[in-house]
């Protein structure tokens, strides 16, 4: 008991004494982007294009409404449809049973393009391979082995990149010391989000320890609350999850305990306002965006490509255009006068991952090799 | 029941069933209105996705549709139901029908022997995982016994012979498990006097729970985002029409379905069902206890043995039908699996059909049909929910056939009062 409160104190001590010299080391003072009118400003919409010769269907895994990446396909497409004048359909299905029988309708369109969003491997093998005039797109679909079909493109969006980013803001407000993670289950998939946060919370934190646990589950949000709880009490005070429907136990758990947590996949802040620091975010809605420009462009080919924070398929919820400022605003006071020095040394990590400098492990890579 | 009275009543069955269907799209007109689209418009896109071919898109198109060729230009009418061009329709619904066919049968043949069991849903899943597991289970056994390292190069002879029994085994062991869970609610009915509808319920939820625990966790076959089992063997597979029977005729009307022989054997078995039912001495047993099993025990039939009986035959319905999903056309679970609910939407088939068995066949791909227009009303840019509405209010106006049926003889009596002296008073529909 002694020990852990020694321990405690000590971690506290490091984590004050790195967060005044992130902020010292801050010479010019930060610029936030968002509350900058420039970049802000509304832009005047352009005049939608015409293509209206070219067409495109969306496969929708679940209605919508599921504040995740689902909600956020369908705005790719709404604004596809706006901004490149395309005849689009979006189709919305009541789950597995409905997405064959879905996509093969689709296929008696001949649209342009076909896209699925998170449809079974599987069924997008068959169908792919039974109509090989039609031009597929898939996202948010994990083969196992690859394939290669010339009328089927598959984009992974790689997430490894804005998790580190997103563990470099957990290291610095960490008063703790410890920073755990709560992940769906223990795949490669989706240790490629935990190794690359805690790549992040260690360069920001060498001295800060990581937690893991797994729920089993992508549905269970009470199993995933309980072991956000357990880890809560093991002294972390900073979560992040990655455990898609469990998560919102993780976070529901960071609120009850007045503890934080680090949402994933589309913006989370607002779920739990003071309790969400940042969202790692997945934009499923650029993937799709771009699957449908690939088409108008002509430059559409089959095969699998990997994008991430370059592409702007992934980042975080405080980027431009997104520009979440919850935290801020309902977070503890303390940690909300640090947010400027965080995102000034994400900005900075931001860059030299891009730059290459900074190279994040990718554990999908790691994985298949 | 005399010849001619016998044709009456299917007429005077029809119209009520074509009536209903218009009053249920006139009352659901005040939906597509308020949701603010042309009813007409609404419902040829709800008709045609459900049952058009390629390019349907008036009522007219449903029976005869002009086609253009694209080659010469010209353009020219064809009876639609033979235009497979890319694909029709109809054989996506034929596909979807045949495990609500096999359902509707299974509650058919419980409901005729007095026992309203909905157990269809348990009896279907737990059938499919039987098929499931067997289907790729078993051939692997063979192969391990027969030394054959990769089954590519299984010789031909023992290819040809899995083809015939590893599919007969799939469905015998599905036959197996849904008659046993059926036989579970029969048990608790005839020895301990359970509501047979209340145990059913329970039935359904725990075989559920079951089958997704199986799924997920003992037969799961890889890490998958969402759990699956392993795909079945080829041998084991019941492969579609477009595959294998018509694979070099090349008929596009097949294209893209997976419409097969587990169609042919959902139209055997209502054939054996309906000769049970009303040419053979136990199935007039189970009949006759469906009006009051005490009367019929005192009649010398064996009321708890038909009961039972009908029970087994029902659950062994359903299994067949969850099999042929299987190895006919999902060649594997994936965690809630396409089938799941038909065996609920088969109990609403069987009231729609008001228990007859070639009802059954008409109403079941008309069922899957609304339905599949109704997910495909998205392809017109209409919600799915609109869909919906319209099916509901369909199904709806059809459970009230007995009260549109007195109407109208009402109406009839009143004006053919002279010519005739009374119209038949309904009785007891005998399919």
């Amino acid at each position: 008991m002694e020990l852990r409160k020694w321990v405690g104190m000590a971690a506290l001590a490091t984590s004050l004494l790195l967060a005044t010299s992130a902020v010292a080391a801050q010479d010019t003072e930060y610029v936030d982007p968002c509350l900058d009118a420039s970049a802000t400003a509304t832009e005047a919409p352009a005049a939608p294009a015409d293509n209206s010769d070219v067409s495109f269907s969306i496969i929708l895994p679940n209605p919508r409404g599921d504040r995740s990446f689902i909600d956020s396909a369908a705005a790719g497409a709404e604004r596809a449809i706006a901004e490149l004048g395309v005849e689009g359909t979006i189709v919305e299905t009541a789950g597995v049973q409905e997405h064959d029988a879905a996509i093969r309708r689709a296929v008696q369109d001949e649209p342009d393009l076909i896209i699925t969003i998170a449809v079974d491997a599987s069924t997008i093998e068959e169908i792919v391979d039974e109509f090989p005039d039609q031009n597929f797109a898939a996202q948010e679909t994990f083969f196992f082995t690859p394939v290669d079909y010339p009328n089927l493109a598959l984009t992974t969006i790689l997430t490894h990149e804005n998790s580190y980013l997103a563990g470099i803001a957990a290291g610095m407000l960490s008063r703790t010391g410890i920073v755990g993670s709560v992940g769906g289950l223990d795949t490669p998939g989706i240790n490629l989000f935990i190794v690359g946060f805690e790549e992040g919370v260690h360069a920001a934190c060498p001295d800060c320890q990581t937690l893991r646990s797994y729920v089993g589950d992508f549905s269970d949000p009470v199993t995933g609350k309980e072991q956000a709880l357990a880890l809560y009490e093991q002294g972390a005070d900073i979560l992040y999850q990655v455990a898609g429907r469990s998560g919102e136990g993780v976070l529901e758990a960071a609120a009850e305990t007045g503890n934080f947590a680090i949402g994933v996949d589309s913006n989370q802040d607002d779920l739990y306002p003071g309790s969400v620091i940042v969202s790692a975010m997945k934009r499923v809605d650029n993937a799709v965006f771009g699957f449908v420009q690939s088409v108008v462009d002509g430059t559409y080919t089959g095969g699998t490509a990997n994008y991430g924070m370059a592409e702007g398929y992934a980042g975080l919820s405080w980027d431009v255009g997104v520009c979440s400022r919850t935290f801020d605003e309902y977070g503890p006071e303390d940690m909300a006068a640090e947010l400027p020095a965080v995102r000034a040394a994400i900005d900075e990590a931001r860059a030299a991952i891009l730059a290459g400098d900074i190279v994040v492990t990718n554990a999908l890579e790691e994985a298949s090799s | 029941m005399s010849e001619q009275t016998g044709i009456r009543r299917t007429l005077e069955t029809i119209g009520v069933a074509l009536l209903a269907i218009f009053l249920g799209l006139l009352a659901s007109s005040i939906f597509v209105i308020i949701a603010g689209s042309n009813p007409v418009d609404a419902y040829q896109r709800l008709f045609c996705e459900g049952f058009g071919a390629k390019g349907c898109q008036t009522f007219g198109d449903l029976l005869i549709q002009t086609v253009v060729d694209e080659d010469t230009g010209e353009s020219q009418a064809v009876f639609s139901l033979f235009y497979g061009e890319g694909g029709h329709k109809l054989a996506l619904i034929l596909e979807r029908a045949t495990p609500l066919i096999l359902t509707a049968l299974s509650a058919t043949v419980a409901f005729k022997a007095g026992m309203f069991s909905i157990g269809m849903d348990g009896q279907f899943v737990l059938g499919a995982l039987a098929a499931a597991f067997l289907g790729y289970w078993l051939p692997n056994q063979i192969y391990a016994i027969a030394g054959i390292t990769d089954p590519e190069l299984a010789p031909e002879g023992l290819k040809t012979i899995m083809h015939i029994l590893m599919p007969a085994a799939c469905l015998g062991a599905a036959m197996i498990v849904g008659a046993f869970y059926s036989w579970i609610a029969g048990f608790l009915k005839v020895k301990l006097n359970i509501n047979v509808l209340i145990s059913t319920i329970i039935l359904n939820a725990i075989a559920v729970q079951f089958v997704g625990y199986m799924v997920n966790y003992p037969l799961r076959s890889d890490m998958n985002n969402i759990a699956r089992t392993a795909r079945i063997d080829d041998t084991a597979w019941l492969i579609p029409f477009n595959r294998g029977l018509f694979a070099n005729a090349d008929i596009e009307w097949f294209s893209g379905s997976r419409l097969g022989v587990g169609f042919i054997i959902a139209v055997i078995a209502a054939i054996l069902v309906w000769y049970f039912l009303y040419r053979t001495t136990k199935g007039y047993e189970q009949r006759m206890v469906n009006g009051s099993p005490l009367f019929a025990r005192f009649s010398g039939i064996p009321s708890s043995r038909a009961m039972l009986r009908a029970m087994l035959i029902s659950g062994a319905l359903s299994g067949i039908a969850g099999a042929i999903e299987v190895i006919g056309v999902e060649r594997r679970i994936v965690d809630g699996f396409a089938g799941a609910g038909s065996g609920f939407d088969g109990v609403l088939v069987a009231i729609l059909a008001r228990e007859s068995i070639f009802g059954i066949l008409f109403v079941a791909p008309f069922f899957a049909g609304l339905e599949q227009g109704a997910i495909n009303f998205q392809f017109g840019n209409l919600p799915r929910q609109l869909g919906n509405i319209i099916i509901a209010f369909i199904i709806l106006f059809n459970s009230m056939e007995y009260f549109l049926r007195n109407r109208i003889a009402a109406i009839w009596r009143k004006r053919h009062v002279l010519s005739s002296p009374a119209a038949p008073a309904p009785t007891e529909a005998s399919s």
